[in-house]
């Protein structure tokens, strides 16, 4: 056992009582946790600076207005659902069509418009918000995926998630669905953790519960090698994240769209830390180096080269 | 706020734990263990004796001695219309009881509640007492001085001196003794030649009465020794001669005058009995000791009513079981449902002992687990359904209750105790998690409270735990400050070893 914490430490793997005494706690002020936690205030925020974020087609703040939900429906066929202050991904529903007051997930199942509507209250009576709070539920567009991932993906949405520690993109990793987590990129849930070269944007290593992996276990193609495109954008956006929250550790969570490019999904003041097995690798090297180097990282451009130099995988 | 800081509060905070711990331990022998028992007597000093008519009254009443090997606990006195004074003379203390005017017979208490102390501690006189001689005269005079020398010569001190005395006024065989002590001498006339001939060898003596401390015993009679003086009191046995007396002689008076003096009354009796008890050192402990700092006694939770003592008992076990909580999270890794509800069933589990109370939570869970999932097809709103839930929380833990009975179970009463509403909210964070991440974590994390639970309960149980908190609740501290320093713990959680095996290599 001491051989196992001798050699994490060694390889500076983060474990969680330390980030969060270490790095949430301190680099995270609390009172601006509220402007992640509440996706909706993330939307308004990231807009004003210009970071594209999926349309905001409608809200639901009140169990009066759920009665309405139907007939605005009826203009779309493809919609997501999702609590604003939801963690993990609880409670996110997608829709990809409508027939008959039966609305088609993206699974191929369909749901009733009870149910529908049932889900809706559940997320504003809190079921899915920290500590049960009254929450908003958020209507708004589905991603067009890029056709990037479509060999290596299973239903629902890979996303993008990079940790920003002092506004330098540290570590970053792609998290594919699998039949297993039901279309949810969440690593609990049985999704791959793809590792990403920040140098580069290229796909790394895959782990799948635990077990490192060369195939999409759906789809049988292989997920490394694979380049991202858009890198430095998305390294920008991600860095640009830092100024608009204030939040010294953060988790970005980006999604690609097939003609609008990366969108930002939502930033986690509380970022997991499956992303080191992902990456094979830990983070507090890197994270110590930022610390050091901090007082010559100014400008977004001079955060993300520093990541580029210092962080790629043939550095 | 920097490291040190924490650093520096905590050490504080265990210093102030273990000084004071230490201090109530070593200096005031506050029990560290619960079956310490201690010996404690209750005297009763019955006086009865029918009043002159038209008389003043006046009652005089040794009280027993305080001294090193026993310490008064409790003092009571019943007599009704009658003046109380305390005063002290040369044969001990008085209390003095007074009344203008009484009729009929009276009956005066005098109660005293004693207990012997474990360590006596000497107390050396500087001064020597005043010496009261009587001058000795013709036979008597040579009887003694003969009686004094023969003893001189054959012992080498004090001690040696009386004892030997002691061992010839015993053994009456010499024929100055013989007249000494006339005819089938008692043993107050033995005492009294003894303090004769010592007092001739310029020797200060005192006769002691008191009464030898048995189990329980009624019309106690008093017993006798002697008191020489060398340098220090020291005390010899009449009847075997050796120095020092059993432990369980209590000094009551000096002189063989009566114990108690009755003005104004006519055939005054006195009765003494004891009766014998065995009292925790926790309940002692509430007697307020004279050798106890005030202090001490005033703060402490002895002082609380019983009542409430009960309440503190279960209320200091909490903090242990939060600091085993913590140290499941945050070192461990056990994923649990609510932060303190393996705290709370903890607690239940204390009624329902163990085996039941594992039992009967898992069997409310499962059967309310099912029932929620039921609800979850009608759609209710989320406080309803909650309500709903803790209603058929209630209704099952009746319907338990009432089977239990009838199959005259008894444990199964007692689980009206669960805290109804934490185990609603387990219910429903658990079918959450069952549907949003699936049943193995559900399981997992409902095992890993109940598992806490377990702990917590068998920690919170341990009995020697629950005295050493209430007896010294400073060790509240000690948590207190390892809760603090586990706040900085950043080193692997143990389950986190496995989780990211991959990375050791």
């Amino acid at each position: 056992m001491w051989r196992t914490i001798k050699q994490l430490g060694t390889n500076g793997v983060l474990g969680i009582n330390k980030r969060n005494a270490d790095y949430t706690l301190r680099y995270n002020p609390r009172r601006l946790y509220p402007l992640v936690d509440d996706k909706l205030r993330t939307k308004q925020l990231a807009k004003t600076v210009g970071i594209p974020v999926p349309e905001l087609y409608h809200v639901i703040e009140f169990y009066g207005q759920i009665k309405a939900v139907p007939t605005f429906l009826t203009d779309y066929q493809d919609f997501v659902i999702k609590p604003a202050k939801g963690s993990h991904g609880d409670g996110i529903l997608v829709f990809s069509g409508q027939r008959k007051q039966k609305y088609r997930k993206i699974s191929g199942t369909f749901l009733t418009q009870e149910e529908l509507l049932y889900h809706i209250s559940n997320i504003i009576s809190g079921v899915y918000s920290l500590g049960g709070q009254s929450d908003k539920a958020m209507i708004e567009y589905r991603i067009e995926f890029d056709p990037i991932f479509a060999d290596i993906s299973y239903l629902g949405a890979p996303d993008i998630r990079i940790i920003v520690f002092l506004g330098v993109p540290v570590m970053a990793m792609v998290r594919l669905p699998t039949r297993v987590s039901d279309g949810k990129a969440n690593l609990h849930q049985g999704a791959i953790g793809v590792g990403l070269d920040i140098a580069s944007g290229k796909t790394l290593s895959a782990v799948w519960y635990n077990e490192i992996i060369e195939e999409h276990p759906d789809t049988g193609n292989p997920v490394a090698g694979l380049q991202l495109p858009n890198w430095n954008r998305l390294l920008e956006l991600a860095a640009q994240c830092y100024e608009l929250t204030g939040l010294g550790y953060l988790g970005v969570d980006f999604v690609l769209d097939k003609e609008k490019g990366p969108m930002l999904l939502e930033i986690n003041a509380r970022p997991g830390l499956n992303i080191q097995i992902a990456n094979h690798d830990g983070l507090l090297k890197r994270l110590s180096l930022v610390e050091q180097q901090q007082a010559n990282l100014h400008t977004k451009a001079e955060r993300c080269f520093f990541a580029k130099t210092h962080f790629g995988v043939s550095s | 706020m920097p490291k040190r800081h924490l650093y520096w509060l905590v050490a504080f905070l265990s210093l102030l734990s273990i000084g004071i711990f230490a201090y109530k331990a070593l200096v005031y022998h506050y029990p560290l263990t619960p079956d310490v028992t201690v010996k404690r007597w209750n005297i009763e000093n019955k006086i009865s004796f029918i009043a002159d008519k038209g008389q003043a009254i006046k009652v005089v009443l040794y009280m027993p001695h305080q001294d090193s090997r026993f310490t008064v606990l409790d003092e009571g006195f019943v007599a009704k219309g009658y003046g109380i004074s305390q005063k002290s003379t040369q044969y001990g203390e008085q209390i003095v009881w007074s009344t203008r005017k009484a009729n009929g017979l009276q009956t005066l208490y005098y109660r005293v509640m004693i207990k012997a102390n474990e360590i006596a501690q000497t107390h050396n006189l500087k001064e020597p007492p005043r010496r009261i001689r009587k001058k000795l005269e013709g036979a008597t005079l040579v009887a003694v001085e003969t009686v004094l020398e023969q003893i001189y010569q054959i012992s080498a001190d004090v001690e040696t001196q009386v004892s030997e005395l002691l061992k010839r006024i015993n053994q009456a065989q010499d024929e100055n003794m013989l007249f000494l002590l006339g005819k089938r001498p008692s043993l107050i006339k033995k005492l009294q030649v003894a303090q004769q001939v010592l007092e001739q060898g310029k020797m200060a003596t005192r006769i002691v009465q008191g009464v030898q401390l048995g189990n329980n015993q009624r019309l106690v009679k008093p017993v006798y020794w002697l008191e020489v003086f060398d340098q220090d009191w020291l005390t010899f046995n009449p009847v075997s001669g050796h120095q020092a007396i059993p432990d369980n002689y209590l000094a009551w008076r000096y002189g063989i005058g009566a114990l108690a003096n009755v003005k104004g009354g006519q055939a005054p009796t006195v009765e003494t009995s004891i009766t014998l008890d065995e009292a925790d050192v926790v309940s002692m402990l509430a007697w307020r000791d004279k050798t106890q700092p005030s202090l001490l006694y005033d703060f402490s939770l002895l002082n609380l009513p019983l009542t409430n003592q009960a309440v503190f008992k279960t209320l200091l076990m909490i903090p242990i079981g939060t600091l085993l909580l913590v140290l499941m999270r945050n070192v461990i890794g056990i994923k649990i449902f609510g932060t303190f509800m393996p705290i709370l069933i903890a607690l239940a589990f204390r009624e329902t002992e163990l085996l039941w109370g594992i039992l009967l939570f898992t069997l409310i869970v499962a059967l309310g687990l099912s029932i929620r999932f039921y609800l979850e097809q009608l759609k209710l709103l989320l406080v309803p359904r909650l309500a709903s839930v803790l209603i058929i929380v209630i209704l099952l833990i009746i319907a338990l209750s009432i089977l239990t009975h009838q199959l005259n179970l008894q444990h199964g009463l007692s689980m009206s105790l669960f805290p109804i509403v934490i185990i609603t909210m387990t219910i429903e964070r658990m079918s959450i998690v069952w549907e949003e991440h699936g049943h193995i974590e559900a399981l997992q994390q409902g095992f890993g409270s109940l598992l806490v639970s377990i702990m917590a309960y068998l920690i919170m149980n341990i009995s020697l735990l629950q005295h050493l908190f209430f007896v010294f609740p400073e060790l509240l501290l000690l948590c207190l400050a390892s809760t603090l320093l586990l706040g900085r713990y950043t080193g692997y959680r143990l389950l986190e070893l496995s989780r990211f095996r991959r990375l050791t290599t």
